[in-house]
């Protein structure tokens, strides 16, 4: 199939055709274009499966990760690509994160061992699972966030507003860790947390992972207003 | 020892490791994958001054692609101990430094054939001659704690682990970035100025400045661009014997397993399944190349990868397939090289496709090409990027004759988000 690109920035567009089969995704296509000889087409990539998160752009309107995007999903007609808003545009495409990542926290559930044979034991759940099942029953998993601010491209509130995955981030840290997240909690109630949102729920319908954040910011005002009558 | 190991920690800026003294000496690394950012920081923490060129994003490579697999050494435990041990140690060592992006959930080597099973003891041995914890476990106890597997007819369980291939490279550039090191990314590095037998300048283009021209100085040039390093050596006039050599992987939605499954057998295509996040990854394949840029899977590759996938979890093929994508190994051709001497795990054999050793070498270019101040660090896997780091940088200081210490192993990594925090530097 024959298809053309257009690349969209504030200073202007660029236009390009490929030739390629519609199960290849748009990263795919950027990479044949590239390597085809085009030496002034930029964007951001590095797993190619969506699990990194970099390279997000606005495919037809819509945020979406590169990689995941099938040329032939988009139907027919020029496909439209933009640069992420409310980051740094670099070239073409490929933005700076530094705002997303300026805003989330650093809540990792998933903790250094301490490198002992015994910290490996435990670590390995299988190795002592007689003896601690729940441990056995449990693996460790990275959370669902890639970090790829598709959500916060999407949110419609143009003021200072954290963004929809860092207050996902600081939910799951309170459901998962009560105990130490009280900081945190507060930070979610500045005038830039969580009462920024709209409510608008683009953030859930674009996010790749699943993640919802938005069901994630109406949880946690929901935890205000219990608190709020409480007092 | 401990208080700067909270200093690390004690991110972001100002930290006291910042202050550290530098020794004079200026190093100029040539690749932004893995590789490049562990030796950045291990470089940065013993006081050089460091710059790293990268010609896409970082880690826009091979690194970031691979599987994500925590290799605790088993794989290669039958092959080569010395190779198996280093895993093992550096699994543990990450595990320390580097838990945040970490599932160290374990593995399981699993025989689906007789011929499989019988490799078993030959398995076992080879894993616990190199200090792997391996341990025999019966079938019913593995589709237990596994549930997907198909008929398993007996199996092994060993520490593997897995992690985020993006999130692990970029903690060290952030380090690297925390203590002062010049990461530049969109930089694509085009030639070299070589005079009287010696590195002086790497000629770099800034690509996102219309392709303006740096010219860099540096006391000694590292090239750790992986799959690409025949064509920096090229523009160096240095022979470096190495073929792109990509393989595929393939991912369907669906945690199918917790832990890393591979097959009971010495390794060979499409024998391990890893899993990531919500996704299971199969992989891979081997082919050869001229050009590592733009690589992307055949038709042919994907399909027999998800017949392999299938050998391991029955209905595999039913999913609908969520990504196929290729990454380049560095594949390393016998020639007439030296191998730089501090580098004791290094080794050059003749190799075709998958009997390549993938243990890691440095290419003295002063012994080898006679340019001084001028090395390539080929192989290697993510999971011994730290110790790569290591050799590599004992091999420039007694290259330059200075004394330093390698500390990486002792502290705990910033988090990956503060590269990208506190604006571009
Ligand atoms: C299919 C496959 C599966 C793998 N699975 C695993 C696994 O599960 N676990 C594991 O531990 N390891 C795995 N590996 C190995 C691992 O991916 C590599 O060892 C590691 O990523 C190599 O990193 P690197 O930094 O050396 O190379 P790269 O990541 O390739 O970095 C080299 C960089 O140099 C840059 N560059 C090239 N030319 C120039 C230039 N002219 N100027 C500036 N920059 C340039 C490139 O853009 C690239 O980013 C796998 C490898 C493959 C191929
Ligand atoms: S629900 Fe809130 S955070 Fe999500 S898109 Fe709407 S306004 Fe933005
Ligand atoms: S919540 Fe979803 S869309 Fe937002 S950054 Fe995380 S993965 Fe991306
Ligand atoms: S390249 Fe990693 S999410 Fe698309």
């Amino acid at each position: 199939m024959m298809y053309s690109i257009q690349i969209k920035t504030q200073d202007g567009t660029r236009q390009y055709a490929l030739e390629a089969s519609p199960e290849r995704t748009i990263l795919d296509a950027l990479e044949i274009i590239r390597s085809g000889g085009e030496k002034n087409l930029h964007y951001r990539h590095s797993c190619h499966h969506g699990s990194c998160g970099t390279c997000g752009a606005v495919i037809n309107g819509k945020p979406r990760l590169m990689c995941l995007t099938r040329l032939g999903s988009l139907g027919a007609g020029t496909i439209v690509l933009e640069p992420l808003s409310k980051a740094e545009t670099l070239d073409g495409v490929a933005v700076f994160p530094g705002r997303l990542f300026d805003s989330l926290p650093n809540t990792d559930y998933l903790k250094n061992t301490d490198g002992s044979a015994a910290a490996i034991e435990l670590a390995v759940p299988e190795i002592r699972y007689r003896d601690i099942p729940e441990l056995g029953a449990k693996p460790k998993r990275l959370e669902d966030c890639i970090e790829c601010g598709l959500c916060t491209a999407a949110c419609p509130v143009s003021k200072d507003f954290i963004g929809p995955a860092a207050c996902a981030h600081i939910h799951i840290e309170t459901v998962k860790h009560p105990e130490t997240s009280q900081t945190l909690l507060a930070r979610a109630f500045e005038p830039d947390g969580a009462p920024a949102c709209e409510r608008a729920f683009e953030c859930s319908r674009i996010c790749p992972q699943g993640v919802a954040p938005g069901k994630h910011i109406t949880a946690l005002l929901m935890t205000r207003q219990v608190r709020g009558t409480g007092h | 020892m401990e208080a700067l190991y909270d200093e690390l920690n004690a991110a972001p800026l100002p930290m006291p490791a910042c202050s550290m003294k530098k020794n004079g000496y200026h190093i100029c690394i040539i690749g932004g994958g893995g590789t490049g950012g562990a030796l950045a920081y291990d470089l940065a923490l013993r006081g050089f001054s460091v710059t790293v060129l990268e010609k896409g994003e970082l880690t826009s490579g091979t690194t970031g692609r691979h599987h994500g697999q925590l290799h605790c050494g088993a794989r290669y435990a039958y092959g080569d101990r010395n190779i198996a041990r280093e895993c093992f140690e550096e699994s543990v060592i990450l595990s320390r430094i580097a838990g945040s992006c970490i599932e160290y959930n374990g593995g399981f080597f699993v025989a689906l054939t007789d011929e499989e099973a019988d490799f078993e003891k030959a398995f076992i041995e080879g894993c616990l001659e190199s200090g792997i914890p391996a341990r025999k476990v019966n079938k019913e106890k593995i589709l237990a704690i596994e549930p997907r597997l198909g008929p398993v007819k007996t199996g092994v369980f060993v520490p593997d682990g897995t992690f985020d291939a993006f999130r692990l490279p970029m903690m060290f550039f952030s380090a690297a970035k925390l203590l002062g090191a010049r990461i530049m990314p969109w930089h694509e590095v085009v030639g070299f100025d070589i005079a009287n037998g010696r590195m002086q300048a790497v000629i770099a283009r800034d690509l996102l400045a219309g392709g303006r021209e740096l010219r860099i100085e540096a006391d000694y040039v590292i090239n750790a661009s992986g799959a690409w390093a025949g064509k920096i050596g090229e523009m160096a006039g240095a022979d470096i014997p190495v073929t792109p050599a990509p393989g595929a992987m393939l991912a369907v939605k669906g945690r199918l397993v917790d832990r890393v499954i591979s097959r009971m057998r010495p390794p060979s295509d499409g024998d391990i399944l890893v899993p990531q996040r919500g996704l299971t990854i199969i992989g891979s394949t081997q082919r050869v190349t001229d050009n590592p840029d733009g690589i992307l899977p055949t038709e042919a590759e994907i399909e027999f990868l998800k017949a392999k996938a299938e050998e391991m979890i029955p209905g595999f093929t039913n999913l609908p397939v969520h990504a196929a994508w290729a990454a380049a190994r560095p594949l390393a051709g016998s020639r007439k090289h030296k191998v730089g001497n501090t580098v004791e795990s290094a080794v050059i054999e003749d190799v075709e496709g998958r009997s390549l050793s993938r243990d890691f070498m440095i290419l003295d270019h002063a012994a080898n090409d006679y340019i001084e101040g001028f090395a390539t660090i080929l192989g290697g896997k993510a999971t011994v990027l730290r110790a790569m780091a290591e050799k590599t940088a004992n091999f420039i200081s007694s290259a330059l004759h200075i004394e330093s210490e390698c500390r990486t192993a002792s502290y705990s990594l910033p988090s990956w988000r503060e590269y990208f925090r506190g604006g571009r530097s």
